[in-house]
C-alpha cells in the first residue's frame, strides 16, 4: 500500500496533535470535573482520530478511540460522574494512544501493543451507568437518492469509444457521485479507499471530475464524480462502496451513450457550494520538510556571502551608476533572510505543551504537590533550537520538582503553602529568548555543592571561599556532579545538568542559576534567536580577522595607552566612569608584537552578563552580517571561539566565544 | 587487497587508505586558531566550508625538515573533513596484504596508529590508521 505511505507522514503529525489535545483536555477535566467544554473537546479529537485511524486500517487504534469516545459521550452527558479513578484510566489510554502512534511513527504498524484490556476497562466503567444504550452508533442510512435534474454530460471521444468497446465484453459503464461527510479527515485518502474499492471488483475508472492529481492533492471539496466501465450492478456498487466510513451519499446512474455523446443524470451543483463554506475555517498553511528549510537557509547563507562579496570588489572602483541597485540588492537580501528566518520560527509551545503531563505525573510519583505556570509559550524560536531545548527543560523541570520543591509537610512547617510552584516562561529580548525555570523550593545549597566540589578535587578550601554563590553554583553543571545522597528515580543520577549545559551552548546560548535558601532558584537560560546569520563587528588582530557577535558588544572606543591602568595585577580602563577590566588579544592569542597603533588603542568594549569587559584590538573593520559555520569536530572544544565564518574575500574570520576567554 | 595513496612528509614515506582521501589541493591560506591543540595547524577555506589542518608530523614525531608544505590532503572520515599538509602526493598502490609488516616498534606515538609498514620494491611506507590517528571522539576530549 505504497499510496497510503504518502497519508502517514500527515497521519502522524494530525494525530499527534490530537494526541496533544487530549491530554490537554484531560488536564483540564482533572482540575475542573464540571468542565464540559473539555469534555467536549476530548470527545471532538478522540472522534477524529477514530475517524483518520479508521481510514489508515490502524484496527487497534481505531477500537480503542471508539470505546474512549463512547464513554467520553457518557461522561459529557453527565450519566456517570467524572472520578479522579476515571480520569487515571482515561490519562492511562491516552498514554496508550501515543503508545499506538510512536510505532506507527517508527513502522508504519501499530507494534505490539495490546488494547483489549484498556478496552474492556473502559466497558466496565461504562457499565456503571445504568442506562444502557441500545444501538451506540446507528448506521446512517445513505441509500437516499435525491431528485436529480437531467444535465448533459459531454465526454471526451476515447472514453465513449472504450466504453462502446467494453460493452461488448459485458461491461456496464457507470456515471458515480461519492460524497464525504463535512468533518472528514484524510479526504484524499478516503477517496483512495473508494478507488481501491472500485478496483478490487474489477472496475475501471475513465475518468474522474476533479482529475486524480487533484484528488490527491486533496483539491475538491466533498464530492468526487467517476466515470467507471464494471461488470457488477449498480446495487452491488453502492454496498461495495458503502463499507466505507464517512461517505455521506453515493449516487450512481447508468450512463445513456447517445450519438456519440454521453447523457448523465447529474445533480445539481448548488449543495456542493453550501458544502465548501462550511470548510473555510481552514487555515491557510503548508507543511514543509524542515531539510527544504535548511536548504533555503544554506542557499540564503550563500547569497549573504556572494553579496558582501560584490559589495567589496565594487567598492575599490566606487561606480556610482551600481551603487543604487546594490543598495537594492542589499535590502532585497536582507528582506529575505527575514523572511526565511521567520519561516523557520516555531512557538516554544511546541515543547511547553509536554510539561503540563509531565509535572503531573511526576508531582504524584514523588507525593509533591507542584503548580506549573506556563507563560509566554508563544515566543518563537528557530526550530532546530526548539527540537533541542525540549531534553535541557526535561531536565531542568524535573530536578526543580525533585530536588527543589520540598513535600507538602516540609513546606507547610517551613510556613510555605503546601502546593509548590514551578513557573516556565519564556520571552523575547533583542535578539536573544530567555527562557527561564523558576521554582518556589528549596533552593540550591552552596555549602553542600561547595563540600561535593572540593571532595571531588574541583575546588580548593581557599578559593571557595572567595567565590560568588553563582560561581560556585556553576559546578552542579560539571560531568558526574550531585549532590543528592540517595539518587531518586527521577534526577539525581549525576547525569543531566551537565547536559543541559553541554546542549544549550551547541547552541551558542548560556545558562545562569541564581537561588535563595527556601525563596527557590531561577535558571535561565539564554538562546539566540537563530543560529545560521548573525551580525557581528569585524576585527584585525595580528593580520587575523575575528568577529565579535553584536549582541555582545557595548562600544568600541579609542584610548590612549596611558588611559590603560594596572589594579591589583590586572589591566583596567575607566569607561565613562565604569572600571572595565581589559584583555589584550594579542597576548591571549600568543601572537608576538604590539598593537599596531600602539599610543592609541582600539578597544571593544562588551557586556557579559554580570560585568563589561574590553578587547584590545589592532584594528576596527567593521560590521557585517555571517554566516556561521562549524569549526568541526576536532575544534568543537576550543576555548576562545565558538565558530568561524566565510567573509567576502573567501577569508576565515573566527566568531568569539567571549565567555572562554580569560580576563 | 587494499589500495594505498603514498605521500610524503619530509623524507617519510607514508600511505592511507585511498578511500578516505577526498580530494588533493594546493597549499592553501591557513588561518590559525588560537587555543587549538598543538597538533592543529589552522583551518583552511575549503569551498565554502572550514576544515581543520592536522600536523601529522606533530603527532607522529616525523622530521619534517625545512622545506615548505606543497600539498593538503583532505581526508573524509564519516563526514568529517581534515586536512593534512605533505610535501608530495606520490601514487596509489595495490598492496597485497603479505606485503604488510607488522610494527615492530611499539614506540607510544605509533601504537595503534600504524596498520603495517609496507615493502614496495626498496621503500618502506608507513600505512597509517586514519580513523586511529584522528579518532575524532578522542580528541574532542583531549582537546
Amino acid at each position: 500500500m505504497s499510496e497510503m505511505d504518502a497519508y502517514l507522514g500527515v497521519f502522524v503529525d494530525e494525530a499527534r496533535e490530537h494526541l496533544q489535545n487530549l491530554n490537554d483536555s484531560l488536564l483540564a477535566i482533572e482540575e475542573n470535573p464540571d468542565d464540559k467544554e473539555a469534555l467536549n473537546e476530548m470527545f471532538r479529537s478522540l472522534h477524529t482520530l477514530k475517524g483518520m485511524a479508521g481510514t489508515m486500517d490502524f484496527e487497534r487504534l481505531t477500537k480503542l478511540c471508539h470505546k474512549m469516545e463512547n464513554f467520553l459521550d457518557i461522561l459529557r452527558k453527565g450519566e456517570i460522574l467524572v472520578t479522579s479513578e476515571i480520569v487515571d484510566k482515561l490519562f492511562l489510554s491516552v498514554d496508550m494512544i501515543g503508545k499506538l502512534i510512536d510505532n506507527i511513527s517508527e513502522t508504519a504498524d501499530e507494534g505490539d501493543v495490546n488494547v483489549d484490556e484498556m478496552v474492556s476497562t473502559i466497558e466496565q466503567m461504562m457499565e456503571e451507568r445504568e442506562v444502557v444504550e441500545e444501538a451506540e452508533e446507528v448506521k446512517e442510512e445513505k441509500e437516499e437518492i435525491e431528485e436529480t435534474e437531467e444535465v448533459l454530460t459531454t465526454l471526451e471521444e476515447e472514453i465513449v469509444h472504450v466504453i462502446k468497446e467494453a460493452g461488448k465484453q459485458g461491461y456496464k459503464p457507470y456515471h458515480l457521485v461519492v460524497r464525504l461527510q463535512p468533518e472528514t479527515m484524510l479526504k484524499s485518502a478516503r477517496m483512495y479507499m473508494v478507488f481501491k474499492k472500485l478496483e478490487d471488483i474489477g472496475a475501471e475508472i475513465l475518468k474522474t471530475i476533479p482529475d486524480v492529481q487533484s484528488i490527491e492533492e486533496e483539491k475538491f471539496d466533498l464530492e468526487v464524480e467517476f466515470f467507471l466501465i464494471a461488470k457488477r450492478d449498480k446495487s452491488d456498487i453502492r454496498k461495495i462502496i458503502n463499507t466505507i466510513s464517512e461517505i455521506d451519499k453515493i449516487i450512481i446512474e447508468d450512463i445513456k451513450l447517445g450519438e456519440g455523446e454521453a447523457k448523465v443524470k447529474e445533480e445539481k451543483r448548488e449543495k456542493v457550494e453550501t458544502g465548501s463554506k462550511r470548510r473555510t475555517r481552514l487555515t491557510r498553511t503548508v507543511r514543509v520538510d524542515i531539510e527544504k528549510l535548511d536548504t533555503l537557509m544554506n542557499l540564503m547563507g550563500e547569497l549573504v556571502i556572494a553579496r558582501s562579496r560584490i559589495v567589496e570588489t565594487l567598492k575599490k572602483y566606487q561606480i556610482k551608476d551600481v551603487d543604487e541597485s546594490l543598495a537594492q540588492l542589499s535590502r532585497a537580501t536582507l528582506d529575505l533572510q527575514n523572511v526565511v528566518m521567520k519561516i523557520r520560527m516555531i512557538p516554544v509551545s511546541f515543547v511547553f505543551n509536554r510539561f503540563p503531563r509531565m509535572v503531573r505525573d511526576l508531582s504524584r510519583e514523588l507525593g509533591k504537590k507542584v503548580n506549573l505556570i506556563i507563560r509566554g509559550q508563544e515566543t518563537e524560536l528557530d526550530r532546530t533550537v526548539v527540537d533541542e531545548i525540549g531534553d535541557p527543560l526535561v531536565h531542568l523541570i524535573r530536578n526543580a520538582i525533585d530536588h527543589g520543591i520540598e513535600t507538602p509537610n516540609e513546606r507547610i512547617m517551613k510556613g510555605k503553602p503546601p502546593e509548590g510552584t514551578v513557573e516556565l516562561t519564556a520571552r523575547q529580548e533583542g535578539n536573544s529568548v530567555i527562557i527561564e525555570v523558576v521554582d518556589d523550593g528549596r533552593g540550591l545549597d552552596r555549602m553542600a555543592i561547595q563540600r561535593a566540589a572540593i571532595e571531588k578535587g574541583l575546588l580548593d578550601e581557599s578559593a571557595a571561599a572567595t567565590m560568588s554563590d553563582e560561581e560556585i553554583y556553576q559546578y552542579i553543571f560539571v560531568s558526574g556532579f550531585s549532590t543528592k545522597k540517595n539518587a531518586s528515580e527521577v534526577s539525581g543520577r549525576g547525569v543531566g545538568m551537565d547536559v543541559v549545559k553541554n546542549v544549550i551552548e551547541s547552541l551558542n546560548g548560556r545558562v545562569y542559576i541564581q537561588s535563595q535558601p527556601d525563596k527557590g532558584t531561577r535558571v535561565s537560560i539564554v538562546l539566540p534567536l537563530t543560529l545560521a546569520i548573525i551580525q557581528v563587528l569585524l576585527v584585525r588582530v595580528a593580520g587575523n580577522v575575528y568577529a565579535f557577535p553584536i549582541v555582545n558588544i557595548d562600544s568600541a572606543i579609542r584610548a590612549s595607552a596611558t588611559e590603560i591602568k594596572k589594579v591589583q595585577d590586572r589591566d583596567v580602563i575607566v569607561v565613562r566612569g565604569e572600571i572595565v577590566p581589559i584583555t589584550f588579544l594579542r597576548r591571549v592569542f600568543g601572537f608576538n608584537g604590539v598593537e599596531e597603533t600602539s599610543d592609541s588603542l582600539n578597544v571593544v568594549i562588551v557586556r557579559t552578563r554580570d560585568q563589561k569587559r574590553g578587547f584590545v584590538v589592532d584594528e576596527l573593520l567593521g560590521q557585517e552580517d555571517i554566516v556561521i559555520k562549524s569549526l568541526g569536530k576536532l575544534l568543537s572544544n576550543i576555548p576562545y571561539f565558538g565558530g568561524g565564518a566565510i567573509l567576502g574575500d573567501g577569508s576565515i574570520a573566527l566568531i568569539m566565544d567571549i565567555a572562554g576567554i580569560p580576563g | 587487497m587494499p589500495e594505498i595513496l603514498e605521500f610524503k612528509i619530509g623524507k617519510q614515506k607514508l600511505a592511507f587508505d585511498v578511500d578516505s582521501v577526498e580530494m588533493v589541493i594546493e597549499y592553501p591560506k591557513v588561518t590559525p586558531v588560537p587555543g587549538a591543540p598543538n597538533f592543529v595547524k589552522g583551518v583552511i577555506n575549503l569551498r565554502g566550508r572550514i576544515v581543520t589542518l592536522v600536523k601529522l608530523d606533530e603527532m607522529l614525531d616525523l622530521d619534517k625538515g625545512e622545506e615548505e608544505f606543497g600539498q593538503v590532503l583532505v581526508l573524509n572520515i564519516g563526514g568529517e573533513e581534515v586536512g593534512i599538509p605533505v610535501h608530495s602526493v606520490d601514487e596509489v598502490l595495490m598492496v597485497d596484504e603479505n606485503e604488510i609488516e607488522t610494527p615492530v616498534s611499539q614506540h607510544e606515538k605509533y601504537a595503534n596508529k600504524v596498520k603495517g609498514i609496507v615493502k614496495k620494491e626498496d621503500r618502506l611506507i608507513m600505512y597509517l590508521d586514519v580513523r586511529k590517528i584522528l579518532n575524532l571522539e578522542n580528541k574532542e576530549q583531549e582537546g
